[in-house]
Formats: C-alpha cells, structure tokens, sequence
C-alpha cells in the first residue's frame, strides 16, 4: 500500500519501473505543491498537464496545495488554464491565502455570527490575499488607518513586496492587545525565480514582527497540517490512500509526514537529491522526517505508473 | 539607485554594485520589502565574501506610555531568515565597543562602572569586559528579573546579572563631592 508508517524512517527511494505502479495504483489520489512541481515561473513542467489528464483518466483525485499567497483560488484556476493544465477548477485548490481566510473566519466569525463585532484584519499582503480575507466575511482594517473604530483582532502576515517599516509599527500597534491574533500564510523564508535569483519570502516579514511584538505567529501553510484540515473537510481525502507530492523538503514532505501521507520528492523546483540523503544521513532525530519516501527528477516521471 | 518597475520581478533585474562586499543592517524607518530583495542578492551573490553585519538586535526603542517602536534586532531577523545566515552584530553585548572606547582612551576594567538599564545588552557586555556592572531602573528592566536570573541554575543567566543597581542614576549624586 502507499501508508507511511509513523516509526520508520522514509527511504527515498527513486521511483521507477514496478515501483511506481505498486505506489501508484493502490492511490485514491494526489496532492501536489505547486511551484516547482506544476510549473517554473511562467513554463510548465514539460509533461506535467499530460500527467494531470492521465490522473483524471484512472480515476484517481488530484488536488492542490500551496503556500504560495499572492494569488486568490480564482487566479490560480486562470493560471492553470493559461499553462495548460485543463479542468483544474478553484475549488481544487487550497492556497495558504484562502486557508489563512478560512483559519481566521473560523476564529474570528467561529460558530455563526455575521461580520460585525467579529473585528478587523490587518493584512500585510497583496490583493490576492487580501480578496480572500474580504471573500471570508471578514473586513479590513486599512494601512494608516486612525486607532478609533472596530477592534483589529487578527495581523495576517502573507507575501508582501509593499512591505515597510511604517506597516511594521502598525502591526506592532495592534498586537499590544494580547487578545490580537498574529497569523502567518507560510513560513518560507525565500522564493526561487526563473533565473536562479531568490526573493523573500514571508517566514522574513514574520520573523520581523516576531521579534518586534514579542510573539509567535501562528503559521498556516505547509509543514504545518491546518491546509490538510481544509481539504479532508472539502473532500473527504484517506491519507493512507493519498500521495504528497512536492519539491522543498522543509515544507512539502515534511507537510506530508505531518498528516500521514507518503510522499514523493520531485526534482525540478527547490531541493536537491543531495539534501534529502544529508537529512536521511543525520543524527539529527527531526531530519528524518524531512526524507521522502520516494524521489522522481519530474512528475512526468510519474505517468508510466497509471494504466492506459 | 531606484529600482525599475513595481513589483520583485522587475527589481531582481536592477544591476548590483560590484564594489559592495558587506551588507549592513542599522536602525532603518525607510525599510522595504525592495530593500530587504536587495540586500538578499548581495548576500548570495558573495555568499562568505559579503558580510551580514547588524548593529544592534534590540528588539524595540520603548516610547511613553508603553508604546515603543520596532527595533533594529527585527530588521536584521528579516534579513537572516530571507538569506539563512546569521549576522555578526556589532553592538551591545558584543565587546566589540568597548573595544573601541578602550582603544581611543585609558581605561582599567577594574576601576571602571557600566551603567545601563538593559541586562542582555549593557549588563552581559559590561561583565564580560570585566567592568563593575551598574543597573538602573529607569529603563527596561524591573528588579524581579534581576532576580529571575540570579535564582536560575543556569551559568548563562548569572552574566546577565549586574553587581549593583539604583533606582536611577540621579542616586549616585550624594556620594560625589563637590
């Protein structure tokens, strides 16, 4: 079967061959990260929507998680189409923009009650994510906005390439309240670019307001489980039926090990082989949970697994 | 120079400065996600041949009524998580001040007083210059924490312990002579 057992450790194994149709075929379905799985920067993955219509034909599930923020569901449904990828919809896809917005509609909002006296959210983040927090039923508390009005209950820190000093101190305003929830959409401390450059990413804006409020965020994205919640919730998913698909090792596999999923390292976006086998090497107890249970150079390598 | 364009993607085309071989974080009101990029890039582009430097980590520049002001320790948190490398900071408690201050004038460590409020910082570094340490209570620190670390068993704690305090510096007044 495709279980991964808590006890053991994973053995990166390269999947190929018989292999992969023993992993493969027993699976209900897939999730997959996104960048540097699916796509890089504006290209797909060579053979990736191929695989994704192979899925679609065997009956097995695909759905997607990423801790990428900066767009809404919707934009991403749009930007699958552009690259390719047919008959992904939005509802398929679970980014830490909505899962933040859904994570703080159910702490703010919790059991019923319509948007008033729930209080505001500070967002530091773009209008992707800042649609998502809206589209919850959640309002907005806006940059330089005066002091008086509804409460602000909760600072969500996503992507923010607007971010400055000046927001920094307003969120350090609103989280004297200890009552103020500090959230953040992902822990990734950079983001690869097409050319091999890097550019921030949000766990570099949370550690800010960390240290500069005295609090620790509470983080949404993968490796933590909160976006599996999400999608067990929408879609039922059976983890021991269910592959994690992803290619940075602190947040997808991890992820995956978190909520009892094996996993497979894909080689074409952020982690090298050479990584995985150093965590697999370690003395280091928590590095084990950071080795796949399988690696592919690309998901593509995966097609020859699912029946014709 | 100003960067081209709105957005990240426009700014990781801008032309880096050859010559810059040390990126240094200081107390910075004007700083900025593009900023932040930037500095990223020096940092992986010298990688050990660029320096991370930070002045100083605290943490926040306390205000009246207990309202403060982010300090420089989270901008140099943000640039060290982005490049995941740790800064050599300059500042307190790195004796590196000292340094300097016994380098331009004579000073004894034994016949010299650190006075300061805070005990991570002015406290740590004047005990481990071996000056006599001095704290005051007009500042940060309350005297339960002094004795938070004295009571701990923990030898790293002990340093942050000062040999004396006042209530305020003004209390030394009547023991200087005219």
């Amino acid at each position: 079967g495709v279980s991964s057992s808590s006890s053991s450790m994973a053995s990166c194994r390269r999947l190929s061959g018989a292999g992969l149709r023993e992993v493969l075929g027993p699976a209900q379905g897939l999730l997959f990260d996104c960048d540097g799985v699916l796509w890089a920067g504006e290209r797909a993955v060579p053979g990736a929507p191929e695989l994704l219509e192979r899925l679609r034909r065997s009956g097995k599930a695909a759905l997607f998680v990423s801790n990428n923020s900066r767009r809404s569901v919707a934009e991403l449904e749009r930007r699958f189409s552009r690259l390719g990828f047919r008959g992904v919809r939005a509802e398929h896809v679970f980014s830490s923009a909505l899962c933040s917005a859904l994570f703080l509609r159910q702490r703010l909002l919790g059991g019923g009650g319509n948007g008033s006296g729930a209080g505001r959210v500070f967002v530091l983040g773009g209008e992707g994510l800042r649609g998502e927090v809206r589209d919850a039923g959640l309002r907005l508390a806006d940059e330089g906005e005066p002091a008086a009005g509804e409460p602000v209950r909760a600072v969500l820190v996503g992507y923010d390439d607007q971010f400055t000093f000046a927001k920094l101190a307003q969120a350090c305003g609103y989280l004297r309240d200890p009552q103020c929830l500090l959230v953040a959409t992902d822990p990734d401390p950079w983001h690869p670019l097409s050319d091999g450059q890097r550019t921030p990413g949000t766990g570099s804006l949370t550690a800010a307001v960390e240290t500069a409020s005295g609090r620790k965020a509470l983080v949404v994205g993968k490796p933590n489980t909160y976006m599996f919640d999400c999608i067990v919730e929408r879609f039922g998913v059976d983890p021991s039926r269910t592959l994690m698909v992803g290619d940075r090792l602190e947040t997808d596999i991890l992820f995956g090990k978190n909520c009892g999923l094996a996993t497979i390292l894909t080689l074409t976006g952020v982690s090298r082989l050479e990584e995985a086998q150093a965590y697999m090497a370690s003395d280091n107890a928590a590095a084990k949970d950071l080795v796949p249970n399988y690696y592919v150079d690309s998901i593509a390598d995966l097609i020859p697994g699912l029946d014709e | 120079a100003a960067l081209p364009g709105p957005a990240a993607a426009d700014w990781v085309q801008a032309p880096l400065d050859p010559a810059v071989r040390a990126v240094l974080v200081g107390f910075d009101e004007h700083f900025s996600y593009a900023k932040l990029c930037q500095a990223l890039r020096y940092l992986l582009r010298g990688g050990p041949d660029c320096l991370l430097v930070g002045t100083n980590r605290d943490h926040r520049l306390p205000l009246e009524g207990g309202a403060g002001i982010p300090g420089t320790g989270c901008l140099v948190k943000a640039v060290e998580t982005a490049a995941q490398r740790e800064a050599f900071i300059v500042g307190k408690p790195n004796r590196f001040m000292f340094d300097c201050v016994a380098g331009e004038f004579p000073v004894d460590p034994a016949r010299t007083i650190m006075v300061g409020d805070r005990l991570d910082t002015d406290i740590l570094m004047g005990n481990n210059c071996g000056l006599t340490t001095l704290l005051t209570l007009t500042g940060v620190t309350a005297l339960d924490e002094v004795r938070g670390h004295q009571d701990s068993g923990c030898p790293a704690r002990h340093g942050l312990v000062p040999d004396f305090y006042v209530d305020s510096i003004a209390d030394l007044l009547p023991v200087l002579g005219e």
